[in-house]
């Protein structure tokens, strides 16, 4: 059952977090309708600065009364499965692929983080893009994404996934992978150490641990 | 490394605190001189007995406890102690000062992403793209 609180909210929560953000960047450029304006609610607004809003029970990593202090440690629970056992799905482009596949070897040795790379995109939970996207491979990129059950993650790998990198002009080549799928993690580097792609792992360990699935869940 | 005679040897060679922070840290008991501490609080080790390669190491000041987790990252290693600890200096940063870190580099800071202090860019341009909202019209 919390499984599936988890594979509910994960977006949710994702959603809210990312949209004050998201909000402010648009008003800064001016962008932002009147309409919009009015959704934005104001007490959330100042509640991001000030804390003083009735409606706003403080920061989600505070728990505000007895029933989010025991879903924070559910929530905690939770990540620590998710945290534990990464699977991410390989989808080796380029040279990247190589580093990554040096990961899994025995000198960075991901199986002692529980990361077992999985072949299938239905039972992976990351997916790490290790190279340069063309535009060819992108849609096949999204399928796959579209294939993996929530919550997933992406790892952009490298400068070609990052941005285009080296071929950044080709009439070819996608500019970023972040503009097929959302990118949670970017690992630089062309190509980056298996190091420092297992760091950007640990960095993404960092992220889920944030997550505050069943507090999320009870706020709404 | 480690093997039974070992752990027994380092619980009490370190006393019952740290050899727990240890084994639940880096799943191995080392006994070692405290060669020097740094900004962040991080401790380092030395013991040239221990096996190649792994004669000198860090104890992070946000380590792993029994009630947080670990907030420990690579990136809390300033830039001379990390000269020391991958063997660039002989001595610490402390004595050898070959290392010159300039008056006016910027202070060290760990890795921030994913806090509010995280970097970013100062940029006043327009955004190329922004995220899509699909807008579906209703079914008839």
């Amino acid at each position: 059952m919390l499984s599936t609180i988890g594979l509910r909210m994960s977006g949710a929560a994702a959603r809210s977090a990312l949209k004050p953000l998201a909000t402010q960047q648009v008003r800064h450029f001016g962008l932002i309708s009147e309409k919009e304006e009015q959704v934005n609610t104001p007490a959330q607004n100042c509640a991001m600065s000030t804390a003083v809003s009735k409606s706003y029970p403080g920061p989600i990593t505070q728990p505000a009364n007895a029933v989010e202090y025991a879903l924070s440690t559910v929530d905690k629970i939770i990540n620590w499965g998710r945290e534990g056992s990464i699977w991410p799905m390989t989808f080796g482009l380029a040279c990247c692929a190589v580093e990554m596949m040096h990961m899994a070897a025995g000198r960075y040795d991901q199986d002692r983080l529980g990361i077992v790379f999985r072949a299938s995109p239905r039972q992976s939970d990351v997916m790490i893009v290790a190279g340069t996207l063309t535009n060819k491979m992108a849609p096949a990129l999204r399928k796959v994404y579209d294939q993996m059950p929530e919550p997933r993650w992406v790892i952009s790998m490298g400068s070609c996934a990052n941005g285009g990198g080296y071929y950044h002009y080709s009439y070819s080549v996608v500019r970023g992978c972040d503009r097929i799928v959302p990118v949670d993690i970017y690992v630089p580097g062309c190509p980056p150490t298996s190091e420092a792609l297992l760091y950007g792992v640990l960095q993404l360990q960092k992220k889920m641990r944030r997550s505050r699935v069943t507090t999320m869940w009870y706020r709404k | 490394m480690s093997s039974f005679p070992r752990t027994v040897k380092g619980f009490f060679a370190l006393g019952p605190a740290r050899f727990f922070r240890q084994l639940n840290n880096i799943g191995d008991t080392k006994v070692g001189t405290l060669v020097g501490t740094d900004k962040f609080g991080n401790k380092y080790y030395e013991n040239l007995k221990e096996s190649y390669g792994r004669t000198r190491w860090i104890q992070f000041a946000k380590e792993d406890s029994f009630f947080s987790r670990a907030e420990a990252n690579a990136s809390q290693v300033p830039a001379e102690w990390h000269g020391w600890l991958h063997r660039m200096l002989d001595a610490p940063p402390t004595t050898d000062k070959s290392m010159v870190i300039p008056k006016w580099a910027v202070e060290y800071t760990e890795n921030l992403t994913g806090s509010a202090k995280a970097f970013k860019t100062y940029n006043t341009t327009r955004p190329k793209f922004v995220a899509w909202t699909p807008k579906a019209a209703p079914r008839a």
